[in-house]
């Protein structure tokens, strides 16, 4: 593994001990399995009623209830969460770009918080995403241990959601740390990434030079993972239309987060390695300090 | 070669290099890696900046454009080409005179203008097609030189017989002969040392000239002749050019280097210390020498200038052909008239020895030398006085200078004489030829008592032609010192079929003989020598003509263009649209790997 992406997770790790994560709804401090997550699920504790909805569970149809007022209604019981954080990183050589704090800033985020889960008292896994995503070696230790990391993969990591979804830990906490400059549909690679999850978070971490585009004039631009040249010129039009590009992209995401439930956070590299304060994650109740 | 009527279009060559100019420039952008073009793939704004730059490809883009360039612009300056395989006929005019000489003295590296006229013939030869190439000796008149060249090489094997040898250049006749030897499709080339004297009207004609204006001292006249038993001689030097200038005259007779070769003339003293000669601008200065009669030949050399050749001439002794008249006249009368009018003659001598002409009045004399030629003088009892009209035949050698108006021709009345009539009074032959095997025999009517004829200067004349006829039909030569380009006349001996030249190179060539006779082309200055079975004979040739030597009017140039509208029409074709089509072609494959791209 290369040597810098061991300091970035010595760096990363170092950063985490500040934090911990944040459970996804006020839960007792009770051994592994019995954390009660926000959202309704499948545990036995009964939380509410609420009216049938097409392609709700038959067996949860409350029948006393239908019987009583004739409408049918379901029960929904606590979701039980599993104290247990799995971390995805992009393995795309788009997360290594040269001259940028991105690779940086990705592997120290991912050993931030596993070191925070560890803080909370969550076992950790962590998993990269290339063409296949694949475990970590050492992944469930300390991020110092971490081995076999590399952010060269040349394809688009976010097949590898679809195709072969990773075997994560049920009810677990999921967060995924990538650019997610892709062109698959964000939706599908979620629904792989949030089945069984008892929260998903998203960490988009871009560098400050995907944000803003270079420098005006006539540049030839090099695509990091396909070596795909453009001549473009740039001038205000042209920057002002990428970073249209750019929002759209994002709240395509921020909508398909919201439509299944998870939580986007938008890091700036640079920012995030000036400090290594990971407010961003604090403000979306990922992180506690 | 192609041929451009239009080539100020070459100038729209000029971009070529603003296409390299183009992708130079267009070449030069900032590399800049980014993590993905997801986000650059807007090009809806074509005009605006954002826009998609498509790096122009090269090599294969730029070199078809670069053709396409290229074929526009050769189009536009209007190539033609040769149309057809076939070559086009060329003849060359060569000016034979011997001014073309001028300049090749051993200084000179660069050679006198025939040189440097050959290496341009050569040049023209191989660097276009001409099919066949003849060339025509321009001298005092039109001469094919050798059979016609299909290549340089051929070309200028033959030219080394061009020899420059005449003393006149007559252009105007040799371009007629070019154009008709040549046909309508034939191109005509001068070579000369002047300009032309008007603008060339015929397209079909080129000039060139590689003369250079320079002063020069030549001989311009000589001349030898055997006068009261004295060998006079004539020299005339002009100094041809428009500053007065100084020569040196050396004159030697005999035998070159030989100790008597310095002679004293008069008040000069020529040889081995030369004379200094000083003459203004376009002066002509004679010098008259006197030599003993016989004496060997004499030799003027002026010092080396632009011209060489014509700054020597040998003079040869003439030579003398003395016919021996044996008069066998028993008329005493008649035997006074003959020996006075024999007497009259320079080169007669009465001899019964092997006489070469005899002169009877006897009817049925019997001539014992088969080479001597007879006149039979018939005086008939039957005769009449003639007053005329006389009818002369004055194609004969025995009628020059006649004039009998005024004179009574008496003699026979009859109709009947053999021999061809030379003079007729009426229809009675009055003098008569007869020819076998070039021996003649004459029959002359005459009765001294009926006629004034004796009386008359026609009497001498009469005599004088037969004895001068007579001496050219003998062996030997007409004329021992010609001027060059001039045709040396010998009479040989019968049967003699040919005859040695050697000429002033030293080299030898068989002439035959016809009718005893035999023309020496004398094309080169200086002493030819001949041999005839037994026989020897020389004569010179000296390059004397005032206006060849004259070089101040030389100059260098060249004029007329074959490749005009008129000769094109002839033999070539435009060739611009094969240009255009394969612009055409190009175009499209460019559109089509453009497009390729595109889709890609």
């Amino acid at each position: 593994m290369n040597d810098d992406y061991r300091e970035y997770l010595i760096a990363g790790e170092k950063a985490g001990m500040r934090y911990a994560v944040e459970p996804p709804r006020t839960a007792s401090a009770a051994p592994a399995g019995l954390q009660l997550g926000r959202q309704a699920g499948a545990s036995l504790e009964f939380r509410d009623h609420r009216d049938y909805q097409p392609g709700d569970d038959l067996r949860r149809i409350d029948w006393n209830a239908f019987a009583r007022s004739d409408r049918l209604t379901v029960k929904l019981y606590r979701e039980e969460i599993s104290p247990h954080l799995d971390v995805v990183l992009d393995g795309s050589r788009s997360m290594a770009l040269e001259s940028t704090a991105k690779a940086r800033a990705a592997i120290g985020l991912a050993a931030a918080l596993a070191v925070a889960a560890e803080n909370a008292g969550y076992s950790h896994n962590a998993w990269i995403a290339r063409a296949y995503v694949e475990p970590v070696a050492n992944g469930s230790n300390r991020p110092a241990l971490w081995r076999s990391l590399a952010l060269d993969f040349r394809g688009n990591p976010a097949e590898a959601f679809t195709r072969t979804p990773p075997e994560f830990r049920r009810q677990g906490m999921r967060v995924l740390i990538s650019d997610l400059l892709w062109l698959e549909e964000p939706t599908a690679v979620l629904l792989s990434l949030a089945r069984g999850a008892a929260l998903l978070v998203i960490a988009q971490t871009l560098a400050s030079v995907d944000a803003d585009p270079p420098e005006r004039g006539r540049v030839r631009l090099l695509d990091s993972e396909t070596d795909e040249r453009r001549e473009i010129f740039i001038d205000d039009g042209a920057i002002s239309r990428y970073r249209d590009a750019l929002a759209r992209h994002q709240q395509n995401w921020h909508r398909a987060c919201r439509q299944i439930g998870a939580v986007m956070v938008n890091v700036i590299a640079e920012e995030v390695v000036a400090d290594w304060n990971l407010r961003v994650l604090v403000d979306a109740g990922v992180l506690k300090v | 070669m192609p041929v451009f009527t239009f080539s100020i279009a070459f100038i729209a060559l000029l971009a070529a290099p603003a296409l390299v100019a183009i992708y130079w420039l267009r070449n030069q952008s900032r590399e800049r890696r980014v993590s993905s073009l997801l986000l650059w793939l807007d090009e809806r704004q074509m005009w605006e900046g954002g826009r998609l730059i498509h790096r122009l490809q090269t090599p294969l883009l730029f070199f078809l454009e670069l053709l396409v360039i290229l074929l526009l612009v050769t189009a536009a300056a209007g190539p033609m080409m040769r149309a057809g395989e076939s070559g086009r006929p060329l003849v060359v005019v060569l000016d034979d005179s011997f001014s073309m000489l001028a300049g090749a003295g051993k200084d000179n590296a660069a050679g006198g203008a025939r040189d440097r006229a050959i290496r341009a013939i050569e040049s023209e030869l191989k660097g276009d097609r001409y099919e066949p190439a003849h060339f025509v000796l321009a001298g005092e008149s039109p001469q094919l030189l050798g059979e016609a060249a299909n290549n340089a090489d051929q070309a200028v094997k033959l030219l080394q017989n061009w020899r420059c040898g005449a003393t006149a250049a007559k252009l105007e006749e040799a371009i007629s002969f070019a154009f008709e030897l040549g046909g309508p499709r034939a191109r005509v080339l001068v070579v000369t040392d002047h300009a032309p004297q008007q603008d060339l009207s015929d397209s079909r004609l080129q000039w060139w000239s590689f003369g250079s204006s320079q002063p020069n001292f030549a001989f311009v006249n000589a001349a030898r002749t055997l006068r009261d038993d004295e060998d006079r001689v004539l020299l005339e030097i002009a100094n041809l050019s428009s500053a007065p200038g100084s020569t040196t005259l050396s004159v030697e007779s005999g035998e070159p280097n030989s100790p008597q070769s310095s002679l004293q003339f008069g008040s000069l003293q020529f040889g081995r210390n030369p004379q200094s000669i000083t003459l203004d601008a376009g002066e002509t200065r004679r010098v008259l020498l006197t030599l003993k009669a016989g004496a060997p030949a004499l030799r003027a050399r002026l010092s080396d200038d632009a011209l060489l050749v014509d700054n020597e001439v040998t003079l040869l002794p003439e030579s003398s052909r003395n016919v021996r008249v044996d008069l066998r006249a028993r008329d005493v009368a008649m035997r006074a008239l003959v020996e006075k009018a024999v007497a009259s003659s320079p080169n007669a001598s009465l001899s019964a020895n092997k006489p070469d002409l005899v002169i009877t009045d006897g009817g049925d004399a019997k001539i014992e030398n088969a080479e001597a030629w007879t006149l039979r003088i018939i005086s008939e009892n039957d005769a009449a006085s003639f007053l005329g009209p006389f009818v002369i035949d004055r194609s004969h050698p025995l009628s020059e200078g006649l004039s009998l108006g005024g004179v009574v021709w008496g003699g026979g009345k009859s109709r009947q004489l053999a021999g061809t009539p030379v003079v007729n009074a009426g229809d009675v032959p009055l003098l008569t030829d007869v020819e076998r095997a070039g021996i003649h025999e004459l029959r002359l009517r005459l009765r001294p008592d009926l006629s004034t004829l004796q009386e008359s200067p026609n009497w001498p004349i009469l005599i004088w032609n037969l004895i001068n006829w007579r001496a050219q039909a003998a062996p030997g030569l007409r004329q021992t010192n010609l001027r060059l380009g001039g045709d040396a006349a010998l009479t040989v001996e019968s049967g003699v079929e040919s005859v040695s030249v050697v000429d002033p190179r030293r080299a030898t060539r068989r002439l035959p003989a016809r009718d005893k006779s035999v023309l020496i082309r004398a094309d080169v200055a200086g002493v030819y020598e001949i041999s005839a079975n037994q026989n020897r004979y020389s004569f010179a040739a000296n390059a004397l003509r005032r206006e060849e030597s004259d070089l101040t009017r030389a100059a260098s140039g060249r004029w007329g263009n074959w490749a005009n509208a008129t000769a094109l029409q002839w033999e070539y074709r435009s060739v611009a649209w094969a240009l255009l089509l394969l612009a055409l072609i190009a175009l499209a494959v460019h559109a089509w790997l453009v497009a390729r791209r595109t889709s890609r």
